[in-house]
């Protein structure tokens, strides 16, 4: 019933995904951190690095309340939709994201607050509007500290548990990514599946750290 | 000839800035000890700082003016800007900064202007190194072309000088002079050393405490006999 | 920058990968406690011979957790309860099929110490181990059962003023502590001291000590395929499906 292949696809993917999202999604809010100057400011960064502190099964209990179909959120989806969010995939690719979007968020910001601003002058005064700038002056400039912040955030989505079991479930062949299908495992005393899924997870987890932290620092293979 | 008419206020900390100047451009240099607010004064120009109130306008087009809302982005003013420490991509090799302006061009047009520039300025055998392999007089020429590169309507140069050694600056002192005439290009530079401005300006605007005190010929500004030596009043921002 | 292409493309190729196992079809979605996995794993292999074209989703979990699915709207069909508690709260806001709500097996509570050490026979040789493990009682209901069969023996609150006692998250983690001999016994279900090598039973705990451990089921309100539910609830409490949770250590509903 647990298939170790299948979750092992699914936790790549689940990671991958929400890799890309909190890629974007977290340079977004590390750049506007760094840059913009506003009442509320220390607010917001504190709330983008709360689920680095909260347990993970808050962060499920307050990403139930917000996606499930009495959520404030879900309900609208389903009023408007009819698909209901909990339980399937984008609900673990959601669960990770939020998950790994504080190592996101912190390791961008400080890259790009290291970036010397003058260099982003120089670029305005050459014609380059903000985006122009940012892409080919800020980005290339902090790309390493974004980098580390990318194998961050898919090595914590590689490995979230709490929040998704409560928001994706535990769906063997549908929603059980590896860290679920060891923690199925250890519950039931299956010792010996569980130590391989965790051999499998490990050389995996360390595999890809290994290669993206290469592509990090700009060494070929 | 092009006027450049500027009168700004701005507050910055305890300092006060209120710069009130208009130059016919030929090559202007903005004098004075450190902490007068020429620099900023340079910055304002530019569009990277924005005054409080007042108004900038280079010949008929304005700048920034308070009264009607008007603050026209920095990238959309077309001047050149050349910075104290250059501020050379440090990713990008000497030819894709000196392209870096105009890489929307064609390939034709960058290659073109790119040859020309590096011609202009001596770079021939640079071009494809990166800032951290030149030498401060390398870089500095580089932060020129790079500057010239989209046909500026006015160059800014703050303390172009500043990091090189006695000898080099002579050098490129009389480099600067004759590309500002060759290209009948406007400048605008700051510098706090007298023989600086004695050599180059054809104006020169002296500022102290954040306010002109005198605008004219080189000679006339800097021979008054009233300088004011402040060696215990610094401001720094 | 070549390599940096490579790797963007290695990735994209994982991620197509990956999302291949996205497919999905119709189907049942049955909440079950964790401990029940193996006998569900069976009784659902039964089940779907009987009914080809349907199949049985499970979700895994922790009692609490999963009615707290339940409770914000998860898509569930049918809930199978460690205990009555998190099933009655369901029941009592209205988020189960009326009448679903039903007893399907009981379990009871043993006394385990690790393998080969000298067998604990009684509340009185217990309440002199050196160190006992239970589940936390506010969060484990077998914690709970636990601490309520201790204190009808009269030696809960001495253990746990002597500060001998030992609070598990789960079932699991009390069995792990006693197979690695970090404590001298534990209280867990018989079915888990069942599943493994490492431990042997002392003593049964009298089923009179506590309230019984009861397993419900119910179907849930929201479930889009009602018919499919009852009809899993009732295969699970029909001769086959009892006979298939007493092979796993249970006792019968009603026994």
């Amino acid at each position: 019933m647990t298939d170790p292949w299948f979750s092992l696809r699914l936790s790549l993917a689940v990671a991958t995904l929400a890799t890309l999202v909190v890629g974007v999604l977290g340079t977004a809010a590390g750049y506007f951190l760094a840059k913009s100057r506003f009442w509320g400011k220390d607010f917001l960064d504190a709330l983008f690095t709360l689920p680095l502190v909260l347990p993970p099964t808050v962060v499920g209990f307050y990403l139930l309340g917000l996606l499930g179909k009495r959520g404030w959120f879900g309900q609208v989806l389903f009023a408007w939709t009819g698909w209901e969010i909990l339980f399937t995939f984008q609900a673990a690719v959601i669960a990770a994201t939020v998950m790994a979007m504080p190592l996101m968020v912190k390791t961008a910001r400080a890259a790009i607050e290291s970036v010397d601003p003058a260099y982003e002058r120089a670029a305005y005064t050459l014609g380059k509007g903000r985006w122009r700038t940012f892409f080919q002056v800020t980005l290339p400039l902090a790309w390493k500290g974004i980098a580390a912040g990318l194998v961050l955030s898919f090595a914590r989505a590689l490995g979230e548990f709490g929040a998704t079991l409560m928001v994706a479930g535990n769906i063997p062949g549908k929603t059980q990514t590896m860290p679920l299908a060891i923690y199925q495992t250890t519950q039931t005393g299956e010792d010996t599946t569980a130590l391989a899924l965790v051999a499998i997870l490990t050389v995996t987890s360390l595999a890809v750290l290994v290669a993206t932290n290469r592509l990090a620092q700009g060494r070929p293979w | 000839m092009v006027k450049l008419a500027v009168s700004i206020q701005k507050r910055l900390g305890e300092f006060q800035l209120s710069v009130d100047l208009a130059v016919e451009c030929g090559l202007t240099i903005l004098f004075g000890p450190s902490g007068c607010g020429k620099s900023s004064t340079l910055l304002a120009i530019a569009g990277l700082l924005r005054p409080d109130s007042g108004r900038i306008a280079l010949g008929e087009e304005v700048f920034f003016d308070s009264a009607r809302g008007v603050h026209i982005a920095p990238q959309h003013r077309r001047l050149g800007f050349v910075f104290q420490n250059y501020a050379l991509f440090p990713h990008l090799n000497v030819q894709r900064n000196i392209c870096f302006a105009i890489d929307r061009e064609s390939p034709d047009v960058q290659r073109d202007r790119l040859r020309e520039l590096l011609g202009l300025l001596h770079l021939e055998k640079l071009a494809h190194r990166y800032p951290a392999e030149l030498s401060g007089g390398q870089q500095q020429r580089v932060a020129l072309a790079r500057a010239l590169a989209p046909h500026p309507r006015l160059l800014l140069l703050d303390e172009p000088f500043s990091a090189l050694d006695t000898e080099l600056r002579e050098e490129l002192r009389d480099e600067l002079k004759r590309l500002q005439i060759q290209l009948d290009l406007p400048i605008v530079m700051v510098t706090h050393t007298r023989s600086e401005a004695l050599q180059l300006a054809d104006t020169v605007v002296r500022l102290d405490l954040g306010q002109v005190v005198a605008v004219g010929s080189a000679a006339t500004v800097l021979s008054s006999a009233s300088q004011p030596t402040r060696t215990n009043v610094r401001f720094s921002w | 920058m070549r390599f940096r292409y490579q790797m963007w493309t290695v990735f994209l190729a994982v991620a197509c990968w990956g999302l291949g196992s996205v497919a999905q079809a119709a189907e049942l979605t049955v909440s079950a406690a964790i401990s029940l996995k193996e006998a569900f794993g069976e009784i659902a292999a039964q089940f779907e011979k009987g009914r080809p074209g349907d199949k049985i989703n499970f979700n895994f979990a922790a009692s609490g957790e999963l009615s707290q699915q339940i409770e914000r709207g998860a898509p569930v069909d049918v809930f199978a309860s460690a205990a009555l508690k998190q099933m009655n709260d369901l029941d009592k806001k209205g988020l189960l099929l009326a009448g679903t709500n039903q007893p399907f097996a009981r379990n009871r509570l043993v006394v385990v110490v690790p393998k080969g050490e000298a067998k604990v026979t009684s509340f009185e040789q217990l309440s002199k181990v050196g160190r006992l493990t239970i589940g936390n009682p506010r969060t484990v209901p077998a914690g709970q059962y636990a601490s309520e069969a201790l204190t009808r023996a009269g030696i809960y609150n001495t253990l746990l003023a002597s500060q001998k006692i030992v609070f598990s998250e789960n079932v699991r983690q009390a069995l792990a502590y006693v197979e690695d001999g970090n404590v001298d016994a534990g209280i867990v279900y018989a079915t888990d001291a069942r599943t493994s090598q490492k431990v042997s039973v002392g003593f049964p705990v009298p089923a009179n000590y506590s309230e019984p451990v009861v397993y419900p089921i119910a179907v849930v309100k929201d479930s889009k395929q009602p018919d499919l539910a009852r009809a899993f609830v009732t295969f699970v409490l029909s001769a086959q499906g009892q006979e298939i949770l007493q092979s796993k250590g249970f006792l019968g509903a009603n026994q």
